[in-house]
């Protein structure tokens, strides 16, 4: 009976003990009083805390956030520890996890978890802002060529006047980035913006204006939910369909996207033109011969092994080379123009494309197939209409090992063309086949291609045939001397020539190397290349050209680099039997001394070209450099001033047109400050 | 005499204004260019008098027109003057070749046609004629048809911190025929690099501005970076685009240096014990050191620690590390801005068996 009863009790109890759930901090040597067991914290680097109970000595015990140990952070008195991140924690769930010997020699271990959030209304909600400030003001100047002409370069071309052609005096910059994120639960929206503010004595040179400008901005708003995704952009976007409708597009404008499980679609409208700023605003309404709108929408099948997508785009694009056409005038009168050059006219057109592929072999084979049929007029101030046209591509590819390979079989119609893609070849069908062997410490890599204009036969114009191999080699055995070399060769041919057309029959070998040797902190590569053209043709107008390139890398110690960079070009013109030599001498210095306080940066660069005709024989000294001292270190605040000078050198010498000639040396003082503001 | 005085002179004067007439001519450069169908073309033209006996004046063309053995297919209305100085005198002008000329031309039959401008004035009369051949994209004279230039950001703007390395640029060019092309980037009015090769048949090729030397970023402020066409020149008027890079005054993270592992030595066999894991000092601030199971993966265990050395607890050897495995481990040194100053190649080491520790 008794015995029956001892073991009843200490069932009992035994059962009272598992049973009875055991407080996270109960009889610990180290409780966490900050954050509480499943804790909502409001904040973005929250203070964590934590409390010995017993003695407790350095190495015996360890914190970790989220696995990561941060126990050499904390900051520890005899009573307990404290510490809060040194960057922001994501929104979400964090562990708190402390292990630690106890007194009995027993490893202990308890977790906290908590949830974080970075507001009140907002589970994650954060504004990074960068405020960058720069005074430029001229402390001494020395012109000798004020009024002088335009410069005259290399082959007696004309240059454009570089934008510092006029010197200023005084500037004054300021940019404000921001970047900004708000989420709770599945919406989230992002604003990534650079507010720029610009001034200086002189006028701007375009696309620069004074005063304040939005230089870049992006919204974007984003639903995310178990297998649907919706995001929406406005701003700076980048739109990416197809190589043959529009790829790397990036414009203002706004793009809808959506995803659900295996269907997605995408709606966008943009601008033409390139633009800067606040110009083209989201890319919506009716701006005349300056817009793009298209749909997308596609399908992923078999584990998203098979995507097949359909495009529609159309649109109209008044873009130009920024000259004004048949003006009277120098050629050397021309400015500059933002982001890309063109040839005039405005275009308009719509083009509908499909795309498959698939890739079943986890990348060892893919395919892509697509075909697009679009109607383009590329002037609309004529009386003719859009006219059809077709393209198609065929491409297989893969990657096995160390083995790549792919070929490429495109067709694109004699008047194809698609607005948003100016850079599209038309009139042309050929193939290219490229393999490559990638090993550790070998690279082989084979291409060749084939391609024929004029697909329909046109009669009028001759039917021109390029064919182009390359062979190309890594020896990378050796680590400190890697070398390579590469042939390439280039056949131009054309039949069928109509009465009257000049024949083209070329053919170009070009041989080219590289050598480096890197030793300790130096490092150095030597480039030369030479390359024949051959003009069959009784034109007989062959070229020559060699070019010696060597660049070089010193990095004696972590806050000095020195890198020198010096590229002989000749060229040699068998028509004329004239020769003519660039040589351009590049050094750039970077170096930080007394903890990073004082840096002093150069880049300079000197030119000269020489023919041995005498038709050309110049020089050009161009240098700048700054001696700048970091205040930060003195002030300890959260304003970073940086006080410089910073020097401008420049001289041209041109034994040919002596008017030509500069002289040019300015000192400016230079005060500009780093201010970071984190919400 | 008397009487016959002034018919001498008018003679005379006739003569000498016939000789001058005689003599006068203009020349056009280039004579002939091609024009490429599907788009509008410019060429850039410069006509050159010479031999006008009788001193200066001027002559005018109000208009240059595009025709065919028959027919005229295309007027350009913007008239052209020329000043003639001591017998000679040079006037350019930039000429855009529509497609619908060419289309004009194509449907009757012809890839040829010809542009020309009657100059005309007190001095004299003289007729420049430009024979224009309508070839295709891979054909005709070489010539620039687009340049595009951006960022690796895909755009003409970017803007990046303070002596920030690695900063690219690139130009898609698009050309037509073939020949040898030379240019160079710009920035700031420097030159940066120049380029020089031949270029055949593809009709597009994409330059990148080179590592050595790389963009400038030393200096805050806006900087403009341009890539200038040097060759091909004849009749080049596309103007040079230009990019726009801000430098802020944060400044970026310092070049990473290489960070020494010392001990343990590699795919070194250690026991199951709490190991040290020591480095070359970087005299940074902080480090990070990472523990994998397999290299590329997510770290099993990390640690954050203000020395050159860091001792795997042995609380935390039981619960993340295993007797008997190989483990890789790397280290990143950070500034005080948390910044990557630092990082090391990974290391290995492997704990011996609990098997070969019992041996033991």
């Amino acid at each position: 009976m008794f015995k029956k009863s001892l073991c009843f009790f200490s069932f009992i109890v035994m059962m009272g003990c598992l049973f009875q759930s055991v407080p996270a901090n109960a009889e610990e040597c180290i409780v966490v009083t900050v954050p509480a067991e499943n804790a909502q914290v409001i904040g973005k680097r929250p203070e964590i805390k934590g409390s010995f109970r017993c003695p407790l000595t350095s190495g015996s015990y360890v914190v970790m956030v989220d696995g990561m140990d941060v126990t050499p952070l904390l900051e520890v008195t005899s009573d307990g520890f404290s510490y809060r991140p040194e960057l922001m924690l994501t929104a979400g769930s964090h562990v708190l996890s402390v292990s630690y010997t106890g007194a009995d020699g027993a490893p202990r271990q308890f977790a906290v978890n908590f949830t974080l959030r970075h507001s009140e209304a907002f589970s994650e909600a954060y504004s990074k802002n960068d405020l960058s400030f720069v005074y430029e003001g001229a402390l001494y100047m020395e012109d000798s060529a004020e009024d002088a002409p335009p410069l005259l370069y290399t082959e007696g071309q004309s240059v454009a006047p570089a934008p510092t052609a006029s010197i200023t005096r005084s500037k004054l910059e300021g940019n404000l980035a921001s970047e900004s994120r708000v989420k709770e639960g599945p919406w989230s929206v992002a604003l990534t913006t650079n507010v720029r503010y610009f001034d200086q004595d002189i006028p701007a040179i375009s696309p620069l204006k004074k005063g304040f400008t939005v230089a870049n901005w992006l919204l974007t708003g984003n639903y995310e939910k178990d297998r649907f995704k919706m995001k929406l952009s406005a701003g700076d976007v980048i739109i990416n369909e197809t190589q043959n409708t529009i790829y790397g597009f990036s414009r203002k404008g706004t793009v809808f996207s959506g995803e659900a499980g295996s269907l997605y679609a995408n709606v966008f409208s943009a601008r033409s033109t390139q633009t800067y700023g606040l110009d083209g605003g989201i890319g919506i309404g009716d701006i005349q011969d300056d817009y793009l709108i298209g749909v997308s929408g596609g399908m992923k099948i078999l584990e998203n092994k098979v995507d097949f997508r359909t495009i529609y785009i159309t649109g109209a694009d008044s873009s130009s080379a920024g000259l004004p056409a048949s003006i009277p005038g120098s050629s050397s009168g021309q400015s500059n123009v933002y982001g890309n050059s063109t040839t005039t006219g405005n275009k308009r057109g719509d083009v509908v494309g499909f795309l498959l592929t698939t890739d079943f072999l986890q990348n060892r084979l893919r395919t892509e197939m697509e075909a697009d049929f679009a109607r383009f007029d590329p002037d609309t101030a004529d009386e003719f209409e859009k006219k059809s046209a077709s393209a198609y591509r065929a491409k297989i590819g893969g990657l096995v090992n160390w083995f790549t390979y792919e070929a490429l079989y495109e067709y694109v119609g004699k008047f194809y063309g698609v607005i948003g893609n100016p850079s599209l070849s038309k009139d042309r069908q050929g193939f290219s086949l490229q393999s490559g062997i990638n090993l550790a410490d070998q690279n082989l890599n084979v291409t060749a291609s084939r391609y024929t204009d004029n697909v329909e036969s046109d009669p009028l114009f001759p039917e021109i045939v390029s064919t182009q191999g390359n062979v190309s080699y890594q020896f990378n055995k050796i680590p400190w001397l890697p070398l390579g070399l590469t042939y390439q060769k280039m056949i131009q041919e054309s039949t069928h020539e109509p009465a009257g057309s000049t024949p083209i029959d070329t053919s170009t070998d070009t041989y080219s190397a590289r050598i480096g040797v890197t030793r300790g902190a130096f490092s150095v590569n030597f480039s030369p290349s030479y390359s024949l053209t051959d003009d069959k043709t009784p034109a007989d107008a062959d070229t020559t050209n060699i070019v010696y390139a060597l660049t070089a890398a010193y990095t004696p110690v972590p806050n000095l680099s020195v890198a020198p960079a010096f590229t002989w070009s000749k060229t040699r013109n068998h028509a004329t039997d004239v020769w003519t030599d660039t040589y351009v001498y590049n050094l750039d210095v970077r170096s930080r001394f007394f903890h990073d306080r004082i840096s002093f940066d150069f880049g300079g660069t000197y030119t000269a070209s020489t023919a041995d005709d005498h038709s050309v024989d110049s020089d050009a000294w161009n240098a700048r450099a700054l001696i700048a001292y970091r205040l930060h270190d003195h002030l300890k605040t959260f304003i970073r001033p940086t006080v410089a000078l910073r020097f401008n050198y420049l001289k041209n010498i041109d034994k040919i047109n002596a008017s030509a000639q500069k002289d040019e040396f300015c000192v400016f003082f230079v005060l500009d400050a780093f201010i970071p503001i984190l919400f | 005499m008397k009487r016959y005085f002034p018919a001498i002179v008018f003679s005379v004067f006739a003569a000498l204004l016939f000789s001058s007439f005689s003599h006068a001519a203009v020349s056009v450069t280039p004579s002939s260019v091609n024009a490429v169908r599907g788009q509008s073309n410019t060429v850039v033209l410069t006509y050159q008098f010479s031999g006008y006996i009788i001193g200066s004046g001027t002559l005018t063309s109000n208009q240059g027109i595009f025709f065919t053995p028959d027919i005229i297919i295309g007027y350009n209305n913007l008239p052209l003057t020329v000043t003639i100085n001591n017998t000679r005198g040079t006037v350019t002008e930039t000429v855009v070749i529509p497609v619908g000329v060419m289309e004009r031309a194509l449907e009757r039959g012809t890839a040829q046609f010809s542009y020309r401008r009657v100059f005309t004035g007190v001095i004299g009369t003289d007729t420049a004629t430009v024979n224009v051949t309508v070839t295709g994209e891979a054909g005709g004279t070489f010539g620039i048809r687009r340049i595009a230039l951006y960022f690796e950001n895909g755009r003409s703007e970017i803007t990046v911190p303070k002596n920030m390395t690695g900063l690219k640029a690139y130009a898609d060019i698009r050309y037509n025929g073939a020949g040898l092309f030379k240019g160079y980037w710009e920035v700031d009015g420097r030159l940066l690099s120049y380029v020089s090769q031949p270029l055949s048949g593809g009709q597009q090729i994409t330059l990148a501005t080179p590592d050595i030397p790389s963009l400038p970023t030393f200096e805050a402020g806006t900087h403009t970076l341009r890539f200038v066409v040097t060759e091909p020149s004849a009749g080049q008027a596309l103007a040079p685009p230009a990019l726009i890079y801000f430098v802020t005054t944060e400044e970026a993270g310092s070049n990473p240096r290489e960070v020494a592992l010392k001990s343990p030595p590699e795919n070194q066999e250690v026991p199951y014990a709490p190991v040290k894991c020591e480095w070359q000092s970087l005299r940074a601030p902080l480090y990070l050191v990472e523990f994998f199971e397999k290299q590329g993966a997510k770290p099993v265990f990390s640690a954050y620690t203000k020395k050159n050395f860091y001792l795997l607890p042995q609380l935390v050897l039981k619960k993340n590390f295993e007797p008997g495995k190989t483990y890789f481990w790397k280290v990143t040194g950070l500034d005080r801005e948390r910044r990557k100053v630092g990082e090391s190649r990974t290391g290995s080491f492997h704990f011996a068996s609990a098997a070969a520790e019992a041996g033991k």
